[in-house]
């Protein structure tokens, strides 16, 4: 007891216990330490020792314990999984009537409350809300997209991945009821990591909480307080640029090359990436694509947008493999990406097809993506150079 | 009745105490049991306004305001009850 009353009084500065040191010590030995004094005590120290603290020094203690909570916090949060499926089938497109009239079966309230029945979905939410509410939902998890010509992506988001998995593979087999053609090409997967909660996102929002406070906070403290009024001024205006900034997606798909005889240098497959590259970026592909996908608004190509188009397209080797390139495309709507970019790959399979100067053959190997978060500072910075 | 200021004024106002007399002082006079923590900290803002050790001249004009203040208040609401 006696060793756990020093170390409360050593929690205060140094000037402070010179002068209450000794008479804090002897009340608490007097009134015994309990559990409600324990957190008075920690808290009233924190609040001296601010009190002595330099502006810097607040802000480093409150954005550290923001972090440390925002990160503790976060394995509070549910976790959630994506499994994804891929099929191929010539009806894999939202006009296709075929295909539209599967993916609504598939998304209609009779399939998903078999699925949820079947996989013992959502048990919790339905001993709270109407079997309607969790339908929407389960439909909101669902995500049904094209990411090339003829391919079909689906995916699932539960806080199962076992029964995510299950669940998608159920779906999966609705939809090949429904579409005889679709071929499955990878099933449903197991997914290995969770997608949510962003860990690190997280511990940013507990940091920003931390600096938060300890700005207003400094505003309360006469000597911080000029210091505290800069940085509250310094950290609207930064919010107010992000604010104004406007976010970017990517979406990349990977295509794998290989040659009819298996071996083909590194010089002829950078050459061949290249040539296909040019022959996709060439200004008459590209003022076509504009017009066709109307991704600049109304769908006149411009020499300007001609070359904007050409800046925010990347065909390019992937880096440590052999004979496997992206395409990708970035813009501020991450549907739009995907669009284009599924578009931009089905443009080099059908160049491949007409014009492949040697035996080669090419593979998807990742369909064209539907990103999920903005781009970073960093990785704007990279792509626009 | 909760700022631990004016309590800790109050209670130093018949003379000094040390920190536990003053708890059970205050817990007597006011039915409120302040933590060490926060006696404590009462008493380093009151020690860095001067008004206190012992309590001061201007400890305890600040003590008379305060408490007059108060007077004010309660008998303003007391006068208000009885007319209601």
């Amino acid at each position: 007891m006696r060793r756990a009353v020093r170390f409360l009084v050593l929690l205060y500065p140094r000037s402070w216990r010179a002068r209450y040191g000794r008479e804090l010590e002897a009340l608490l030995e007097d009134v015994g330490l309990r559990w409600r004094d324990l957190g008075d005590v920690v808290l009233s120290a924190l609040a001296v020792q601010m009190r002595t603290w330099g502006f810097g020094k607040i802000v480093a203690a409150l954005g550290l314990a923001g972090t440390l909570a925002g990160m503790a916090g976060s394995f509070a949060l549910p976790e959630q999984y994506v499994s994804e499926a891929v099929l191929r089938s010539e009806h894999a497109d939202r006009t296709d009537p075929i295909g539209s009239a599967a993916f609504s079966h598939v998304l209609r309230r009779q399939s998903l409350e078999e699925v949820i029945r079947q996989e013992d979905l959502y048990e919790r939410e339905l001993s709270q809300k109407p079997m309607e509410d969790v339908f929407l939902h389960m439909r909101q998890a669902i995500r049904i997209s094209f990411p090339a010509s003829g391919m079909i992506n689906i995916a699932f988001n539960y806080d199962d991945r076992y029964k995510a998995q299950r669940a998608l593979s159920d779906m999966v087999s609705l939809v090949r009821r429904e579409l005889p053609d679709a071929e499955v090409r990878d099933g449903a997967s197991l997914p290995e990591n969770p997608v949510e909660p962003n860990r690190l996102l997280v511990a940013g929002y507990g940091l920003g909480a931390g600096l938060l406070v300890a700005v207003v906070l400094g505003l309360f403290l006469p000597s911080v307080r000029l210091a505290a009024a800069l940085g509250l001024t310094g950290a609207m205006v930064v919010w107010g640029v992000s604010l104004a900034i406007p976010n970017r997606y990517v979406s990349t798909g990977v295509v794998a090359m290989r040659t009819v005889n298996g071996a083909a240098s590194d010089r002829e497959i950078d050459e061949y990436i290249q040539s296909l590259a040019a022959k996709i970026l060439d200004p008459i592909s590209l003022r076509l694509l504009i017009e066709r996908t109307r991704v600049y608004g109304d769908g006149k190509a411009t020499d300007e947008l001609i070359a904007k188009l050409r800046r925010k397209i990347r065909i390019e080797r992937v880096s440590g493999s052999r004979g496997e390139f992206s395409i990708s495309f970035e813009c501020g709507d991450p549907r739009e990406a995907q669009r284009v970019a599924a578009l931009l790959m089905s443009s080099v399979m059908i160049e491949n097809t007409l014009n492949k100067p040697v035996a080669v053959s090419l593979e998807v190997l990742d369909p064209v993506s539907l990103p999920q978060t903005p781009l970073g500072l960093v990785d704007r910075w990279r792509r626009g150079r | 009745m909760s700022d631990p200021t004016l309590l800790v004024l109050a209670s130093l106002a018949d003379g000094d105490k040390h920190g536990y007399s003053m708890m059970e002082d205050i817990e007597r006079f006011a039915g409120v049991r302040l933590g060490p923590g926060t006696l404590y900290g009462a008493i380093t803002r009151l020690d860095e306004l001067g008004w206190i050790r012992p309590i001061t001249a201007l400890g305890r004009r600040q003590l008379e305001e305060k408490l007059a203040g108060l007077d004010r208040v309660v008998k303003t609401g007391l006068r208000r009850l009885r007319d209601a």
